[in-house]
C-alpha cells in the first residue's frame, strides 16, 4: 500500500514534469520572441523599451536550458509574481486554491447526490421513454457552452427575479464574493451558500448529466448480473439484493468517475468561475490568459494539474477499498 | 466433438438475436441508426444546419454592415433576431457564426483524425521508442486542463482562424490515437494478419488493407462527437476572447461581447446561444446513435 | 414414488422478445421426490435452465411469460406472494449455478455471503451464522475453512468456488437443491469431484436434487431418474438404468450414441446428430425433432403431430416409440 502510493507520488512527479514541459515549450521556448507576447498582450505593439524590460526581469535572453530550470525552480517554490499586477503567486495560490476547492467540492456533492440519485430512479424504470429522455437530456446538457448555462441562470435568479418580485430564495445576487472564514474550510453561512449555488450548480451540470446516466447503465448492467441473480435465489428481500448488490457493484465505475472528475471540475472552472466572477484559480488563469501575463498561467496552471493528479491517486486507492478485485501491489 | 458441446452448436436465442444473413455490417449498422430516433433526429439538426451554413448567406443581410441607427432592437419583421448593441443584425451574424462553427469543427476534426491515426497506428504496429514517447505525450497532455492546453497552443499559434483550427486539432488527437493504437495492438494478433505476414505481404499494406478498417468504427464515433466538442471548444476560446477575432463572427464571442447588455436585451444570449447548442446537439446524437449503431464500447 | 416434493405441470415459459415470442418451454411435466436425484438432459436451448429458474421464479418479469402449475409440497409457487417465494428461495429450495465466478459477487467475501443467506431464513446473530459458514465450508471439502472464509471469491479456485456455492446452498438444509450446470464452466479435471461432492453432500443434509445437465455421461452415475428435454418439452424420462438399457426416443438414441463408451469396440464411430437445434421463435411443426430424425415419416404423423409423453412408467413422446428397436437395428447393421 505505502509502496504502490510513493510509487504513484513518483510517477505523478513525472507526469507533471512531462505537463510543465509541454506548457514551457508552448510558452518560451516556441515563440520567436515570449517577451514581446509577455508585454504585448492582446495583440498590442509595444514599445522596443518595455520588451526590453521585460527581457530582462524574466531572463528571457538566457538559454533555453537555463530558464527551463528557472522556471522550474519559480514554479516548484511558487516564488514568481505577476506580470501585470506583481501579485507574488504564494499569495495567488494561497488565497485562491481555498475557494477553487470549495466549489469543486460543492459541484461534486451535487454531482454525486442529484447524479447517482436520478440514475438509480431511472433504471428501476426502465422504458423506453425514460431512456430517450435521459440520453436526449445528456446529449442537451453536455451541448450548452458553460458560459451560456452559467448567464441564463444569472438572468433568471439575478435579473427577473427581482424584476418580478420572485420570492425571496429565489433572487440570488449577481455578484458574488466568496468571503473568508467558511466553517472548517468548506461548510458555507446562508449569505455564502446563495454565491457559491449558482457556480457550483453550473459547473456541476455535464457531470451531473453523465454520473446519472453512468449510474443507470452500471444498475441495469448489475442488476441483470448473475451475482445479483444468485442474491435472490438464496432468498434476500429486495431491499437487500438493491443496497448490498446492486447498488454496491454499480457504484464501482461511478466512484471512479467522479474521483477523476474532481480534476476536470477544478480545470474546467476556468469558465465556470469567470462568468459568475469566483475568486478561484479558475478566473484568474482566464484574466491571465487575456493579459499574456505567462508567469501566471504556467504557475497557475501546475496547481490545478496538481491537485487533478492527487485526485486521481486517492480514488485509486479507494478503487481498490471498493473492488477488492484490484490489488494494489500489482501494476496497473 | 461431442454433440452437446455447448461451444460447438449455437442456441437458439443467441441465433434467433442476430442479424439476418447477406446483410453487410454497414447496411446492418444503417438499419440499426434508422430505428434510432434519437439519432435520425440528430442527423435532421446535422442537415438542417449544413443547409443554413450554405444557403443562408445568400438570404440574411451582410452580418459586418452596422446601422448607425438602431442599436439593442428586440426582434422585428426586418430584423428577425434583432439587432446587437453595435447595429448589427443577430441573424445574419448567427448564421455566419454557424457557418464558421461548422467549417471549424468539421476541419479541426479531419486533421485531428489524421494525426490520431498516424501516430496511434504507427505506436500500435511498430512499438518500441515511438510507442512509450507518444503514449506518455498522450498521458501528460490529457493531464493538463483542456482550455489550459487549448490556450496554450494558441499563445504560440497566433489568433484567427487557422490558429484555431490548429489548436482544436493539436490539442484533439490524444483520444483518437488511444484508439486506434489499441485497435492495432489488438489486430495484431489476429490470425489473417499473422497470415498475411506470413506470406509477405508489406507491413504499410497490412495496416491499409486489414487493420484500419477494423479500428474504423470507433474513429468513426469519436468524429462525430469529435466535431461536436470542436465546435464547443471554439466557443470557449472566442469567448475568453483568445480565439475567433473580429471581423470573424463567431458565435461565443457575440455571447462575450454582449454579455453587459443581457439584462436589457435577453435575445444577444438566446439566439447565439441556441445556435451553439443545437449545432452541438446534432453532432453529439449523431455520435450516440453511431456508436450504438455500429456497438461501439464507451471509451 | 413417494408423494413429490415438486411438481411442475404443464409449465409454458415465453419470452418476449424484439423479433416475437420465444417459446423456451413449451409444456413440461417434471417430479421430484424427497431424497430423489433427478436429471435434467438436454441441449442448449432446450429449456432445461428456464424450467429451473422457473421454479423459483429467477426470470426477468418484464419480458416473461409463464404459464402452468409449478407445485411445491402442495402449494402453487406461480401464485405465491413475494414474501413466501423470498422464504422458499434458499431457505426450502436451493440453487447452484453455472459459473460460480459470475454467481459469486466479486466485492464480499464469500463468508459474508453464505451469512447472508443463513440470516435470510433464520434468526441468528453474525457470529452463530459465521460460525454455520465455516462449518458448511468444510462440509464441502475446502481446507481451512477458518481462514477461507475471509477470502473473497477471486481468491478461490474455480471448483473451490463451485464448492462454496454449494455450502452456500446448502447452509439453510433445504429440500430441494436445483444444480443448473454445475459442472459446466469449470475444469475438466475437477468435474467429476464437485459433482460428486454435490450429490454426497446433499445427501448428508437430507436434500433432493434437480440436476440440470448437457451431458448424459455424467447422469450415469448419480441420478435416480432422468428426464430428457428437447424444444422445450420433456421427450423421454425414465429411471437411469432402464433409460440406459432401453433408450426410447430418437433424440435419446442420438445422445447415447454421440458418447464415447468403455464397454464398445475402440473402432466403433460416434455418431454425433445432424442438424441443428430448432428456433424456438417458430418451432418445427409436429415433433420437434423430425427435422433430424432418421425415423421420421409422414404416414406416421411426426411432421404434422406433437406427439404427447405417453404414460408409460418409462415414459416417452414418438409416434413410432414401439418400432424404434427394430428400426434401430435394422440401420447399425
Amino acid at each position: 500500500m505505502t509502496s504502490f502510493v510513493l510509487r504513484r507520488l513518483v510517477s505523478l512527479a513525472f507526469t507533471l514534469l512531462g505537463g510543465f514541459t509541454v506548457l514551457f515549450v508552448l510558452f518560451f521556448a516556441l515563440p520567436s520572441d515570449p517577451a514581446e507576447v509577455i508585454a504585448g498582450g492582446n495583440g498590442k505593439n509595444p514599445p522596443q523599451s518595455v520588451i526590453d524590460n521585460v527581457t530582462r526581469k524574466y531572463h528571457l535572453d538566457e538559454s533555453i536550458p537555463k530558464q527551463y530550470v528557472r522556471r522550474l525552480w519559480e514554479t516548484m517554490t511558487l516564488s514568481g509574481e505577476s506580470f501585470r499586477t506583481r501579485e507574488p503567486l504564494s499569495d495567488t495560490v494561497a488565497d485562491r486554491l481555498p475557494n477553487s476547492l470549495r466549489l469543486a467540492i460543492w459541484a461534486m456533492a451535487i454531482e454525486v447526490t442529484v447524479g447517482v440519485g436520478t440514475g438509480v430512479l431511472s433504471a428501476r424504470r426502465r422504458n423506453s421513454l425514460v431512456d430517450t429522455a435521459s440520453t436526449l437530456g445528456t446529449a442537451i446538457v453536455s451541448a450548452i457552452p458553460v458560459f451560456v448555462l452559467a448567464y441564463l441562470l444569472r438572468q433568471v435568479t439575478g435579473v427577473y427575479a427581482f424584476q418580478h418580485q420572485w420570492p425571496e430564495w429565489a433572487r440570488l445576487p449577481v455578484l458574488s464574493e466568496a468571503d473568508r472564514g467558511w466553517y472548517l474550510g468548506i461548510i458555507p453561512n446562508l449569505d455564502q451558500l446563495e454565491q457559491i449555488i449558482q457556480p457550483a450548480l453550473v459547473l456541476a451540470s455535464v457531470s451531473t448529466v453523465v454520473v446519472a446516466r453512468l449510474t443507470r447503465t452500471t444498475m441495469l448492467e448489475a442488476a441483470g448480473s448473475d451475482h445479483v441473480r444468485t442474491a435472490r435465489a438464496k432468498g434476500l428481500k429486495e431491499r437487500q439484493v438493491l443496497s448490498r448488490h446492486t447498488l454496491r457493484n454499480a457504484l464501482i465505475p461511478v466512484v471512479t468517475f467522479v474521483g477523476i472528475d474532481f480534476g476536470t471540475l477544478v480545470g474546467f472552472a476556468i469558465l465556470t468561475e469567470t462568468v459568475f466572477g469566483w475568486p478561484g484559480l479558475g478566473s484568474r488563469v482566464a484574466r491571465a490568459a487575456g493579459q499574456s501575463d505567462l508567469p501566471v498561467v504556467l504557475t497557475l496552471s501546475m496547481v490545478v494539474m496538481a491537485l487533478y493528479g492527487i485526485a486521481n491517486l486517492i480514488v485509486d486507492v479507494s478503487y481498490a477499498k471498493l473492488d477488492p478485485r484490484i490489488r494494489l501491489g500489482g501494476a496497473r | 466433438m461431442t454433440l452437446l458441446d455447448p461451444h460447438s452448436v449455437p442456441s437458439a436465442d443467441q441465433s434467433l438475436l442476430e442479424a439476418g444473413p447477406g446483410r453487410s455490417l454497414a447496411q446492418d449498422a444503417w438499419r440499426r441508426f434508422r430505428r434510432n430516433r434519437l439519432a435520425m433526429f440528430g442527423l435532421v439538426l446535422v442537415a438542417f444546419l449544413v443547409i443554413v451554413a450554405l444557403v443562408g448567406p445568400f438570404v440574411v443581410q451582410d452580418p459586418t454592415k452596422f446601422s448607425k441607427t438602431v442599436f439593442k432592437e428586440p426582434p422585428t419583421n426586418q430584423h428577425l433576431f434583432g439587432v446587437d448593441h453595435r447595429g448589427a443584425d443577430v441573424l445574419a451574424n448567427v448564421v455566419y457564426g454557424i457557418r464558421l462553427s461548422l467549417f471549424i469543427g468539421i476541419m479541426a476534426t479531419v486533421l485531428e483524425t489524421v494525426i490520431g491515426i498516424l501516430i496511434g497506428a504507427v505506436a500500435g504496429w511498430f512499438g518500441g521508442f515511438f510507442d512509450t514517447v507518444s503514449m506518455r505525450l498522450v498521458d501528460v497532455m490529457l493531464g493538463i486542463p483542456y482550455i489550459i492546453l487549448a490556450y496554450a497552443f494558441i499563445t504560440v499559434l497566433g489568433r484567427g482562424v487557422l490558429a484555431v483550427i490548429l489548436t482544436l486539432a493539436l490539442t484533439a488527437w490524444l483520444q483518437t490515437a488511444r484508439t486506434v493504437r489499441a485497435g492495432f495492438l489488438q489486430a495484431k494478433e489476429l490470425e489473417y494478419v499473422e497470415a498475411a505476414k506470413a506470406l509477405g505481404v508489406g507491413q504499410w499494406r497490412i495496416m491499409w488493407r486489414h487493420i484500419l478498417p477494423n479500428v474504423f468504427q470507433p474513429v468513426i464515433v469519436l468524429v462525430a462527437v469529435g466535431v461536436g466538442s470542436a465546435i464547443l471548444a471554439e466557443a470557449a476560446l472566442s469567448f475568453l476572447g483568445v480565439g475567433i477575432q473580429p471581423p470573424e463572427p463567431s458565435l461565443g464571442r457575440m455571447i462575450a461581447d454582449s454579455q453587459s447588455h443581457f439584462a436589457t436585451a435577453p435575445y444577444l444570449l438566446i439566439f447565439p446561444g441556441l445556435a451553439i447548442i443545437i449545432t452541438v446537439l446534432g453532432f453529439l446524437l449523431v455520435g450516440d446513435g453511431l456508436r450504438d449503431a455500429l456497438d461501439v464500447k464507451d471509451t | 414414488m413417494a408423494a413429490p416434493l415438486l411438481e411442475i405441470g404443464d409449465l409454458r415459459v415465453g419470452f418476449r422478445t424484439d423479433d416475437g415470442l420465444v417459446q423456451a418451454v413449451r409444456g413440461v411435466d417434471l417430479a421430484v421426490a424427497g431424497g430423489e436425484v433427478v436429471a435434467v438432459v438436454g441441449e442448449s436451448g432446450s429449456g432445461k435452465s428456464v424450467t429451473a429458474l422457473s421454479v423459483l421464479g429467477l426470470h426477468p418479469h418484464h419480458r416473461t411469460e409463464i404459464g402452468g402449475t409449478i407445485s411445491w409440497q402442495g402449494e402453487d409457487l406461480l401464485a405465491a406472494s413475494p414474501e413466501r417465494l423470498r422464504q422458499v428461495r434458499g431457505g426450502e429450495i436451493a440453487m447452484v449455478f453455472q459459473d460460480p465466478l459470475t454467481a459469486l459477487n466479486p466485492v464480499h467475501t464469500v463468508g459474508k455471503q453464505i451469512i447472508e443467506a443463513v440470516r435470510a431464513h433464520r434468526d441468528i446473530g453474525k457470529a452463530k451464522a459465521k460460525e454455520r459458514a465455516v462449518e458448511m465450508l468444510g462440509l464441502v471439502g475446502i481446507p481451512q475453512p477458518q481462514r477461507r472464509v475471509d477470502m473473497f471469491p477471486h481468491e478461490f479456485s474455480g471448483g473451490m468456488r463451485q464448492r462454496a456455492m454449494i455450502a452456500m446452498a446448502l447452509s439453510c438444509e433445504p429440500r430441494l437443491v436445483i444444480a443448473d450446470e454445475p459442472t459446466t464452466a469449470l475444469d475438466v479435471t475437477v468435474q467429476a469431484q464437485v459433482l460428486e461432492l454435490l450429490v454426497e453432500s446433499t445427501h448428508k443434509v437430507g436434500s433432493a436434487v434437480l440436476l440440470i445437465t448437457h451431458d448424459l455421461g455424467v447422469v450415469a452415475g448419480l441420478a435416480d431418474r432422468v428426464a430428457v428435454m428437447y424444444a422445450g418439452r420433456v421427450v423421454e424420462s425414465a429411471t437411469t438404468p432402464e433409460l440406459f438399457a432401453e433408450p426410447s426416443h430418437p433424440y435419446t438414441i442420438g445422445l447415447l450414441d454421440s458418447l464415447p463408451r468403455v464397454d464398445t469396440d475402440v473402432d466403433e464411430e460416434l455418431r454425433p446428430i445432424g442438424g441443428q437445434p430448432p428456433s424456438m421463435l417458430a418451432p418445427p411443426s409436429g415433433c420437434a425433432f423430425h427435422p433430424r430424425c432418421p425415423y421420421a415419416s409422414a404416414e406416421h404423423g411426426c411432421m404434422h403431430a406433437l406427439p404427447e409423453l405417453d404414460d408409460r412408467r418409462h415414459a416417452a413422446a414418438c409416434w413410432r416409440r414401439d418400432e424404434l428397436a427394430g428400426l434401430r437395428a435394422a440401420v447399425t447393421t
